[in-house]
């Protein structure tokens, strides 16, 4: 084998010379279970978060009674790990929904969380809706957020835009999405963790 | 008299430019009373249970003759807005309309609206969000079936330094029940395969109430304690290429949401000054409509080619008489075409002399002037032997009018200050090419300084089908042909063609003192009742273009300005004059095809130009039955009707060139053979 990465699975085959010319060989068993790439520039893949995952510094004040929402994109075909917001107070039930976008607007559900109870700080939750591993297309797509109170959250302080829909926290979570209104909001900390492939 | 056509093929032109110049612009606007019309009085009622809209001819809330007397604001032909005030009861409201008519790009469009309470130093403005995208009803769409959503801003603070607030709950608070019940939102979709749904309107019923709280997250309406307030709107019609405003008072800072600070409103000191009722102390103490306005003959626009008698009959809308000559009108022509107010292009034709006697309020002046001894060489067809000149201008003229106040009189009437515009021609065709003017010369200068520009010209086609629909021949089992003029047309097989003959026949017999066909093609015949019936006021060009093939370039051009929006900031555009077409065709066709050449195609109907900063682009539209539409015209060529102004050909100079060295080679062989030294 010559210098270089080649992957076998979720194994990194690793070879090259050392210090003292000596030719070395390792093999390393991914953390995340994706070893991506072609050989020799092979690596294990990092999962990585999309949306807003560094708290921006300010909050809104959110109200039950809507599934409220930014665009986010992903650039790559992913797997869908966990959902994350940043919360500013601790208690209300949060439920995290990915949407896919047709012409501008959430539509068709893709994944989503369950009712889970927020702590102040980072949350993640995993998926559960479908229960089976969500792949996502390059694209854009709607994270969407209900409370079941009135909540104190994360955001940034510059614009983007706000799709909402009158929703009651618990019921069924609703596909596809209709009469959504549009609307801008303060980027908003929540994100979705994904690994790409 | 009507120039009418002394062939089927002739052409008659209806091309009418129009601006009313204000004069000293008085301190306030004024509200009127709804008054309705003889049989339906009081406001266009929408929102009571089973409305429909008043009048026979009528086929929307927006055509309802009860918005008479309307204070308007157009901003040219792209966008109308209306507003009479309503009393029931102890309760006032406003009863407002926005109509854009040339929507750039699908939903996403904002409304800004906002009334400034002078006495208590407060108020609000509305943003709403245009979400509706397909074909609406007569009724409208509302605010439950996701037609709209919006925001509330509430200010409070002296005039000019307001403080903006709005709820920063996440999502917004519902609005106000009078914008969730009552307002209503309009779109318009063409036939295909036209340019798909490119009409929209907001239609909104507005309490006002001196209890009201700007502050609330929901007010229970407009606060108004005096009589005084100020009043502004703000269209953004968002595309791809950029975001088309139009807002009343114009000329104002744009509003934007997104970029540093996230919400910014013009200040209510911008806005223009206003109060509730009609009459003395109100502007447009002399209101001009396209209709007043003609050469020769009322309703045309076609020159003679010695001597021309303009007119222009404005309205006494004052309480009092008028002076005849207390108003002078100045008028000016240009081609066909898309030429801004400031260009060079207009020609100076004469200004209205002055004449004796008085005009009662509600009547028109009659307002003219005789333009003679002209060269008329270049308004004469191409190939006249006048001289090179013929055919480098059209004798179908567009007018522009401005009234002002007659030099040397005290006068300080006020003008409408609408502009009301007019560019569209009655054209016959087989097959028809027209080429057209896009002037920005006389435009502001590029804010950011560039030297050129980029102008977007959007072709919006009613009536005109690919394929006509036509109903199987009589005979066929389960088909009758409808009978003329008539609504009760038997119902046919359920397919798209029997629908929309249905409702081709059921529009034309709203008109019936047209004697229009009640399906197939509008002949020329037809179309010259139809013109008439516009002469004498019986219907009017929004008739017109439901009736007839309608073909009509709309152009915006842009400012070099941006404004701030949440996905960042887009260009600003702003509209100049549309131009256009009504056609009228003798037999029986399969349809029709069109095509728009001189501009880059950029989207479905949509073209750009890149421009000078003052410069004149010709374009050309050619229409055409199906199958007949010629050949594009081959790249490096230039067809034009103003050569003074059109770029040449390199190939034919090049042709040119060559084909005098061939005769001279040619005579000096000839010489030589012959022995000529």
């Amino acid at each position: 084998m010559r210098d270089g990465n080649r992957c076998s699975g979720s194994t990194l085959f690793r070879c090259g010379n050392d210090a003292g010319s000596c030719l070395r060989f390792m093999q390393t068993e991914c953390q995340t279970g994706v070893c991506g790439g072609t050989y020799p520039n092979a690596a294990c893949v990092d999962e990585q978060d999309i949306g807003w995952p560094t708290d921006l510094g300010s909050m809104q004040m959110h109200a039950t009674g809507a599934l409220t929402g930014a665009q986010i994109s992903v650039p790559a075909t992913a797997v869908l790990s966990r959902f994350g917001i940043i919360s500013k107070s601790a208690g209300a039930q949060a439920l995290l929904v990915l949407y896919d976008d047709v012409a501008g607007k959430p539509r068709n559900r893709i994944a989503a969380t369950s009712s889970n109870a927020l702590v102040a700080g980072v949350n993640e939750f995993s998926v559960v809706l479908p229960p089976t591993q969500v792949t996502l297309s390059p694209g854009t797509y709607w994270l969407m957020l209900s409370v079941d109170s009135d909540s104190q959250l994360a955001h940034g302080t510059t614009s983007v835009p706000l799709a909402f829909v009158s929703y009651t926290h618990g019921s069924p979570i609703p596909s596809p999405l209709m009469a959504v209104s549009l609307d801008s909001m303060p980027e908003q900390n929540f994100y979705i963790v994904v690994l790409p492939q | 008299m009507l120039d009418l056509p002394t062939s089927g093929r002739v052409a008659v032109a209806l091309s009418l430019l129009l601006a009313v110049s204000a004069g000293t612009a008085r301190a306030q606007i004024c509200f009127p009373p709804a008054d309705g019309v003889p049989g339906s009085p009081g406001a266009p009622d929408w929102w009571s249970p089973g409305a429909t809209p008043a009048g026979s001819t009528t086929t929307s809330f927006l055509e309802d003759p009860r918005w008479r007397g309307a204070m308007a604001h157009d901003v040219l032909e792209y966008e109308r807005f209306r507003v009479v005030v309503e009393t029931s009861g102890s309760s006032q409201f406003l009863i407002m309309s926005w109509q854009v008519r040339a929507d750039l790009n699908n939903s996403g469009d904002r409304l800004y609206f906002g009334l400034w309470d002078d006495a208590s130093n407060s108020g609000n403005v509305y943003r709403l969000t245009r979400m509706q995208e397909t074909q609406t009803s007569v009724a409208g769409a509302t605010q439950a079936a996701g037609a709209f959503s919006g925001r509330v801003f509430a200010g409070t603070g002296p005039l000019d330094a307001v403080a903006w607030s709005t709820s920063g709950t996440i999502p917004p608070p519902p609005l106000p029940a009078w914008l969730t019940t009552d307002a209503r939102v309009d779109v318009t979709c063409a036939s295909p395969p036209s340019t798909g749904c490119d009409r929209w309107a907001f239609r909104i019923r507005a309490p006002l109430s001196a209890t009201a709280n700007p502050a609330d997250t929901a007010p229970t309406g407009f606060k108004l304690t005096g009589p005084n307030f100020h009043f502004w709107y703000e269209i953004q019609d968002s595309a791809t290429v950029g975001t088309a405003t139009y807002a009343f008072p114009s000329g104002i800072v744009n509003a934007h949401e997104g970029g540093i600070p996230p919400i910014a409103l013009p200040t209510p000191s911008t806005w223009k000054a206003a109060k509730l009722g009609s009459g003395a102390g109100c502007e447009s103490d002399v209101a001009l409509a396209v209709s007043g306005v003609w050469v020769n003959a009322a309703g045309s626009s076609t020159l003679s080619m010695t001597s021309n008698d303009f007119h222009a009959r404005p309205v006494n809308n004052t309480a009092g008489n008028l002076f005849n000559d207390a108003v002078t009108a100045r008028f000016r022509i240009a081609n066909w075409g898309s030429v801004g107010f400031a260009s060079p292009e207009w020609r100076e034709t004469c200004a209205s002399t002055t004449a004796g006697g008085s005009i009662t309020p509600g009547n028109p002046f009659d307002l003219r002037c005789t333009w003679s001894g002209f060269d008329s060489c270049p308004y004469r067809p191409a190939g006249d032997p006048c001289g090179p000149q013929a055919g480098t201008k059209d004798s179908h003229q567009c007018i522009l009018v401005d009234l002002a106040n007659t030099t040397g009189t005290l006068n300080t009437l006020v003008f409408a200050p609408q502009s009301v515009f007019r560019n569209m021609d009655f054209d016959v065709n087989s097959v028809l090419t027209r080429e057209a003017m896009i002037d920005t010369r006389g435009i502001a200068p590029m804010a950011n300084g560039a030297l050129r520009r980029d102008l977007y010209l959007r072709v919006q086609t009613r009536n005109l089908p690919a394929r006509a629909p036509r109903l199987p021949p009589i005979g066929t089992p389960g088909t009758a042909a409808p009978p003329p003029t008539s609504v009760a047309v038997p119902v046919p097989p359920a397919n798209e063609d029997a629908i929309r003959v249905r409702e081709i026949a059921a529009l034309r017999a709203r008109f019936r003192e047209l004697q229009l066909p009640s399906q197939g093609t509008i002949d020329v015949k037809s179309s010259l009742r139809i013109q008439q019936a516009l002469l004498e006021g019986k219907i009017t060009l929004e008739h017109v273009e439901q009736l007839m093939p309608t073909y009509t370039v709309f152009v915006w051009h842009d400012t070099g300005r941006t404004i701030e929006t949440e996905q960042g900031p887009v260009k600003v555009m702003e509209p100049q004059p549309s131009f256009g077409l009504f056609l009228a065709h003798d037999g029986d066709l399969e349809g029709w095809e069109h095509r728009f050449e001189g501009a880059e195609q950029v989207a479905e109907n949509l073209y750009k130009i890149t421009a000078a900063k003052d410069g004149v682009t010709t374009v050309t539209a050619t229409i055409a039955p199906k199958g007949e539409l010629p050949p594009p015209a081959p790249k490096n060529t230039v067809t034009c009707s103003r050569c003074d102004v059109a770029p040449r050909n390199p190939d034919s100079q090049l042709a040119l060139v060559l084909s005098f060295a061939f005769i001279a080679f040619v005579v000096v062989r000839i010489r030589r053979r012959r022995g000529v030294s």
